[in-house]
């Protein structure tokens, strides 16, 4: 039988986008304030933009929902796949890949090519912009590293039994040494 | 003063006050209407595509991933055991044998 990762990889890399992205929303939009989906349109000067600023954050949280659901969905498909390990490591890892990409592909995207917002609006915002785009990668390089070291292992021992690593207990492989 | 009034108190002030802050896209004001107009104008469909772009992305690069890499065949080279190399949670045991 086929050791396949992907399916796995690819839900919680969703999942990491989702994340991310709501990390970026709540954080960023609400808690601290620091820029909303057009403040470099529509800066928040006046209770109007504000407001319109509001409309264009909450359907950016509505599509960061839809995405989190797709991976949940994913995830839940995956799990039932006998040929799908369940591998903590590369789900962690893909968590963190996903958020990275999500850092990087907006970052690039609403920051530097439509420019329609960015990290930190009232001040220099090319220094923040590019610390938002560096986390991306490095959350990139260690959710790849984390993916490389999870298990291929087998996701159902023969039997259609889950095999001791999903239970917590100790395998049934021998490490090859 | 009274519990009650401590509480309901800054309520009712706020709603006696609420037509200042009824600026929401549904509001019936004069400052809702300049929220729907800002919104719905000539830039409602680029904006929307703005928001919309990267999740498209998003969603190619999962695809990707999920046809594209982490998929190991037993046999595809030789004779390649299709036991796990490095797995975690696994304890090593019956060394040697």
């Amino acid at each position: 039988m086929d050791d396949n990762r992907g399916p796995l990889i690819s839900a919680a890399t969703l999942l990491g986008i989702g994340l991310g992205g709501f990390v970026d929303g709540i954080l960023f939009h609400q808690i601290l304030q620091t820029h909303n989906m057009l403040t470099a349109i529509l800066p928040r000067v006046t209770l109007v933009n504000a407001e319109i600023n509001m409309f264009w954050d909450g359907l950016f949280h509505a599509f960061t929902w839809i995405t989190t659901v797709i991976g949940l969905a994913l995830l839940w498909r995956a799990f039932g796949r006998a040929d799908v390990p369940r591998s903590t490591k590369t789900f962690v890892g893909s968590l963190i890949l996903g958020w990275g990409l999500f850092n990087l592909v907006e970052g690039v995207i609403d920051h530097q090519v439509l420019g329609i917002h960015h990290v930190y609006e009232y001040a220099d915002h090319l220094l923040w912009d590019m610390a938002f785009l560096a986390s991306g990668v490095v959350f990139i390089l260690i959710g790849w590293m984390l993916i490389r070291g999870g298990s291929f292992g087998r996701a159902r021992a023969p039997g259609n039994r889950e095999p001791r690593s999903v239970r917590g207990e100790e395998g049934p492989f021998i490490r090859q040494t | 003063m009274t519990v009650k009034s401590i509480v309901f108190g800054p309520v009712g002030v706020s709603l006696l006050c609420a037509s200042i802050a009824a600026a929401c896209p549904l509001c019936h004001t004069d400052l809702g209407q300049q929220v729907r107009d800002g919104i719905f104008g000539a830039d409602f469909w680029p904006n929307l595509f703005f928001v919309f772009l990267p999740f498209p992305i998003f969603l190619s690069l999962a695809a990707a991933l999920h046809y594209g890499f982490g998929r190991r065949t037993p046999n595809a080279k030789g004779a390649e055991s299709t036991e796990p190399k490095h797995a975690d949670n696994i304890e090593v045991r019956n060394h040697g044998r």
